[in-house]
């Protein structure tokens, strides 16, 4: 799978559509722009798992974070962008640092890419081949619900922990103390 | 369908999370004057339970398809996590009372932290590791911040969120690079096949490994990552102070050493943890001289005791584990009760400065003997629980770290003798004290007290950590 992922113009095509539109998101000056860019990055992510067959993820992008997180985002931008005082910051010296940072992090990372020889071992059902036979959601879901169902089980914990966090810091006038 | 459910296993965090659940409903019925005392009673009773569950099942295994072991080494964590459970709560009623901030979430946000610590320990999977962080995380986040209307404590709460996402993104990133580089998510010293781990060749690995133990860094307050802790600490209801100084510290050495432990031969991640472990040893006690506030000044500390911790992460030999254990146990009694004293001589005021404590002496001789036997015990003074363990310490990293490891370990104690040596001073001068003492809280009482008499037993019968996790 992973030589057809070089040699597919798809791939190509997809994958300098979400480096433009990255770097877009991060050089716009104004916020909406890289807001909408950001969305049109998931988009294509999503394009990139459904045509590698993972159907389900591609389904869970476009839900979650094209339908809910960014429209989140967008609308807090459109919430606060009614001053204009985004372009005031003088950002100079973060530019500096952000650059800096990122060619380091780009020095190990490329090494790393064109060094790697080893193969991943392939572990449990999530074959190339019961992909095709069985279909990459059901495979998930078994992953998901039979190995790992205490991790979900502990997300609702965190959830649960989060909600009654966020009502008892923002709940207004809490004075019915115990 | 291949279910592995072993709930033996995970009894005690079962109860614990039973206690989440019941505590957020049950307080919704009950009465204001009820919830008073009920609350915390039933959080201490499913801490208790859940221990006494810890203390009586000596087995172990693996259970939830290898997402949960269970060891004994890794039981005497649980059991000190849920002594400083039980020891917040005891520090807390009163004190929440006292600020106007008592709202009974506050206990359940302490059980589920109790639950978010016990699974962070007693996993060698990363994304159990990473739940289980990440509920400790955001309900210390909620605890630390609930003097809601308090500027400086809200301003805390917020330094801490951002940076904890932000060291928590950091985890995440590292242990994405590491899946990748090793398509596993297992790092358990008997799941994983040798060698496989131990791979230099292999970058992202290196990479992901960095990353990983320096998102860990962050949140253990090990020096050069530690510059919220002292601005988080002194903003910090006291009590949460006394909560946070201890248990997160348990409970991410015991990654820390989960982790490395079977890998340590792996060059790059020992020499990183080395770094931070000198640093951390340095700056705590380099810059716990300089600080004005009680509160900071205990912050410095807290992270030079992180250095002498991760020295004994990297340098062990089969039992470093109960010295760890032996160790954190002894800080954690030691912070608890000193925290509690101060709780105790700060009724009117959040943050007492150095200069404010003279003439405590005159006013409140027992809360000054108390707290001096707490801050020789931080410093390691002869004839206290804290100098046991850096004795043990220094017996399990000098054979291993050799000349060079060992001496920073004693000089840096020596200098921290120094600050402790001046904080006692400051206890015994002549003037008047100016803030109110409590007077009129059993639990605080019963706290340092019980901080004291464990710490005495654990002074003469320094056996019972070996003992219990079955080294003897």
């Amino acid at each position: 799978m992973e030589a057809s992922l070089l040699s597919n113009s798809l791939f190509w095509v997809l994958g300098s559509v979400a480096i433009i539109a990255a770097s877009v998101a991060v050089l716009a000056p104004n916020p909406m722009y890289s807001g909408l860019s950001l969305m049109l990055i998931f988009f294509v992510l999503a394009a990139i798992y459904i045509w590698m067959k993972q159907e389900y993820f591609g389904a869970m992008q476009l839900l979650i974070y094209v339908g809910a997180i960014m429209v989140l985002f967008i609308f807090m931008i459109m919430l606060l962008n009614t001053r204009t005082d985004f372009e005031e910051i003088n950002l100079n010296w973060r530019w500096g640092t952000a650059f800096l940072l990122s060619i380091g992090l780009m020095s190990v990372l490329i090494p790393a890419v064109v060094n790697f020889k080893g193969s991943l071992p392939v572990l449990g059902n999530y074959t190339e081949n019961n992909i095709e036979l069985i279909g990459a959601s059901e495979l998930f879901a078994e992953a998901l619900w039979e190995k790992s169902i205490l991790i979900v089980e502990l997300m609702s914990i965190l959830l649960l922990v989060g909600v009654l966090g966020a009502v008892v810091l923002t709940k207004k006038n809490y004075t019915d103390q115990i | 369908m291949d279910i592995d459910f072993q709930l033996a296993i995970i009894l005690p965090e079962l109860v614990i999370a039973g206690g989440v659940i019941f505590l957020s409903v049950a307080g919704l019925f009950l009465r204001p004057n009820l919830r008073m005392w009920v609350i915390p009673l039933l959080s201490i009773a499913f801490m208790l339970v859940a221990g006494a569950v810890l203390i009586i099942d000596s087995t172990s295994g693996y259970g939830f398809h290898k997402l949960i072991v269970k060891r004994r080494e890794l039981d005497f964590f649980k059991l000190i996590i849920l002594l400083g459970g039980v020891l917040t709560t005891l520090i807390s009623t009163r004190y929440l009372q006292r600020r106007s901030i008592n709202y009974f979430e506050f206990y359940v946000m302490l059980l589920a932290a109790m639950l978010g610590a016990m699974i962070a320990v007693s996993t060698t999977h990363f994304l159990t590791l990473l739940v289980g962080i990440e509920i400790l995380a955001i309900t210390s986040y909620v605890m630390c911040a609930i003097r809601r209307y308090d500027r400086s404590s809200v301003e805390a709460a917020f330094k801490y969120f951002l940076l904890g996402s932000f060291s928590t993104a950091f985890i995440l990133f590292g242990i994405g690079f590491m899946y990748g580089g090793t398509g596993q998510l297992h790092f358990g010293v008997d799941i994983f096949p040798n060698g496989q781990l131990n791979n230099s060749e292999n970058l992202f690995l290196v990479i992901g490994g960095i990353m990983f133990l320096g998102g860990l860094a962050f949140k253990l307050a090990a020096a050069p990552f530690h510059f919220w802790a002292a601005d988080v600490y002194q903003g910090a209801p006291t009590a949460v102070m006394a909560f946070l100084i201890s248990v997160p510290k348990i409970v991410f050495l015991v990654i820390f050493y989960n982790f490395l432990d079977s890998h340590i031969k792996f060059a790059p991640w020992g020499v990183f943890v080395l770094i931070l472990a000198n640093i951390s040893m340095l700056v705590g006690n380099a810059m716990a001289f300089l600080q004005k506030d009680i509160k900071r000044l205990i912050a410095f500390s807290s992270v030079a005791h992180s250095g002498y911790l991760l020295l004994i992460v990297i340098f062990h030999r089969s039992e470093g584990m109960a010295v760890l254990g032996y160790y954190l146990l002894a800080y954690l009694l030691a912070s608890f009760g000193m925290l509690a004293i101060i709780i105790k001589i700060s009724a009117d005021k959040e943050n007492i400065l150095l200069g404010e404590l003279k003439g405590l002496f005159a006013s409140s001789p027992r809360s000054v003997f108390l707290l001096s036997f707490f801050i020789l015990s931080l410093a390691g003074i002869p004839l206290t629980a804290g100098f046991f363990g850096k004795l043990f310490l220094f017996y399990e990293i000098a054979p291993i770290g050799g000349f060079w490891i060992g001496g920073a370990m004693i000089i840096n104690s020596i200098i921290s003798v120094g600050y402790y040596i001046l904080l006692i001073g400051h206890l015994f001068k002549r003037g008047v004290f100016e803030h109110s003492v409590v007077a009129d809280s059993k639990n605080l009482e019963m706290a340092y007290w019980l901080a004291f008499l464990i710490s005495v037993g654990i002074l003469l019968w320094p056996q019972v950590v070996n003992t219990f996790m079955g080294f003897a």
